[in-house]
């Protein structure tokens, strides 16, 4: 059974006057690596906004694990939130900058268990990410963009989610730093058995992270298949030029 | 046409640039690539004499016969969009946004020449129409932020073209805008490239977008230049250690074979799926 189901959502912001999510309908499978892409204002963020729980959907319906998303909601907002975690873009703003990081990092505990970690499960955290738990005093001021973004996954994972929406994760970092961010997220998704739902403008993070591509345009999905269909045999007329766009700049190595 | 020899930028006695030799020829589209902080755009911004007045500058940059280090403030304000160019990476933020879109793609030309009002006028609108602005009578009088991103980013381009500069210095131009777009700028400098023989340094930190406008790559590291040579040669047979590792860093879109080995490895769980 689909973990995540959405069903002919339709959302708009306040004072627009049309719809960012126009009419969408999809299903993600339990423990499958999904990549919603598209180019900036297709709706990719808006939609992970909206299957998480940020957002409500002016029309259609949102299921998550059998259960009406804001039903659950309304009944028990910290068990929602415990199922699913997020991941922004910019880990810089994803951080308090006057908390440390040990702060930061239990507040997930703090609010949804209701209880304050000790200096060594933060510190088991901060190992499992590939920091040192000495980190654990400094402000996020003092971690470059890759270690900062590493202790948001921490953060993430720390209250044992089912899910986890990574919105452009490694967008703003550069290109060393976001390899080893995608890896440090493919061996957390394996080793804790995660769905991950990944957005990305980026086709190359998306073929290597993910098993399945949902393809958004303008508040709708233009296409959806396993990433070889989406990458080798794409159909839509849209994808067909996404791709291409995307493989003209991509990096090309005789061997 | 450029050479850059001998060269350093510090600040307080800390070297934040070192380059030994660093030269590019007329029509030649030369490649600038590494990771932040690697002094790339430094390197470009000393190029026009526009790094803070912070930093100290050592060494020579011969462009055109014309020695730029020390050369005082109205030599190189002539230079710049003249016969250096650039354009940056974020044009909603190079744009003025008090200002009307023709007006400023007709500031360089105000500056650099003395063309009459209307002669502008009608050299701005075939400016935009090369860069490939749909309706530029109707943009003229539009302001920056009723453009997408790409029409900004060819604003800011059919304003470094304006006064057919010898050098285009282009800084990140396509990564604040999306894929599709991105294809196009890329087309569109290379093609204003060689119908004008315009050089061009290309400062990015994608090897793919590199890969697709240059034919001579220089790749940097903490403020040095750890190799440099033909785009073909520093791709498939790179020299350096840090050129190896930032190649394999550089995700590429995976091919029907490659997607069949991660599906093997990557995904191994079986759902009956």
């Amino acid at each position: 059974m689909a973990l995540i189901t959405a069903s002919n959502l339709n959302f708009r912001y306040p004072l627009s006057t049309s719809w960012t999510i126009n009419d969408v309908s999809l299903s993600i499978e339990a423990g499958t690596s999904v990549g919603i892409v598209g180019e900036s204002g297709s709706g990719k963020s808006t939609i992970i906004r909206l299957l998480s729980g940020l957002l409500t959907a002016q029309e259609g319906e949102v299921t998550i694990d059998g259960r009406n998303l804001n039903e659950w909601s309304k009944e028990s907002p910290r068990e929602l939130r415990r199922f699913g975690q997020l991941v922004f873009q910019s880990p810089r703003r994803s951080f308090d900058p006057r908390m440390r990081l040990a702060r930061a990092l239990s507040e997930p505990i703090r609010a949804l268990e209701k209880r304050i970690p000790n200096a060594d499960e933060l510190g088991s955290w901060m190992t499992r990410v590939g920091l040192s738990p000495s980190l654990l005093g400094r402000y996020p001021h003092q971690l470059s963009g890759g270690q900062l973004q590493r202790v948001s996954l921490a953060r993430a994972m720390s209250i044992g989610p089912k899910v986890l929406y990574a919105d452009e994760p490694t967008s703003s970092l550069d290109v060393s730093v976001q390899a080893q961010v995608l890896n440090l997220l493919m061996e957390l998704r394996t080793d804790l058995g995660l769905t991950l739902v990944l957005v990305t403008h980026d086709l190359a993070v998306v073929g290597r992270m993910c098993e399945r591509i949902i393809v958004m345009r303008e508040g709708r999905v233009v296409e959806e298949g396993t990433t070889g269909d989406i990458l080798i045999n794409p159909k839509h007329e849209y994808t067909v030029g996404l791709v291409e766009a995307a493989k003209a700049v991509s990096l090309k190595l005789t061997k | 046409m450029l050479e850059i020899k001998n060269f350093r930028i510090s600040i307080a006695g800390k070297t934040l640039v070192k380059i030994n030799h660093l030269a590019a020829e007329p029509g030649e589209r030369l490649g600038l690539v590494g990771e932040s902080g690697s002094g790339k755009t430094l390197t470009v911004l000393s190029i026009l004499g526009l790094l803070p007045s912070m930093m100290d500058v050592e060494g020579s940059i011969i462009f055109d016969g014309k020695e730029l280090v020390g050369s005082p403030e109205n030599v190189l304000a002539k230079i710049r969009g003249r016969d250096i160019a650039m354009v940056f990476q974020d044009p909603s933020r190079s744009l003025n946004p008090t200002m009307k879109i023709g007006r400023q793609v007709g500031e360089t030309l105000h500056l650099h020449t003395d063309l009459s009002k209307s002669a502008i006028k009608q050299k701005v609108i075939e400016l935009m129409k090369s860069v490939q602005l749909p309706d530029p009578e109707k943009l003229y009088t539009r302001y920056p932020h009723e453009l997408s991103g790409g029409q900004q980013q060819r604003v800011m381009i059919a304003m470094a073209i304006a006064c057919k500069p010898k050098l285009l210095i282009a800084d990140e131009p396509t990564t604040a805008l999306d894929v599709t777009v991105q294809q196009g700028i890329l087309k569109l400098i290379l093609q204003l490239s060689k119908e004008n023989d315009m050089a061009v340094i290309f400062v990015s930190h994608n090897l793919g977008v590199v890969q697709a406008v240059s034919e001579r790559i220089a790749v940097m590291n903490s403020g040095e230049i750890v190799e440099i040579g033909p785009t073909s040669t520093i791709l498939d047979s790179p020299s350096a250690t840090y050129t190896k590792e930032l190649i394999g860093a550089n995700p590429s879109i995976p091919d029907a074979q490659e997607l069949n080995r991660l599906l093997g490895t990557r995904f191994p769980t079986d759902r009956g799926d």
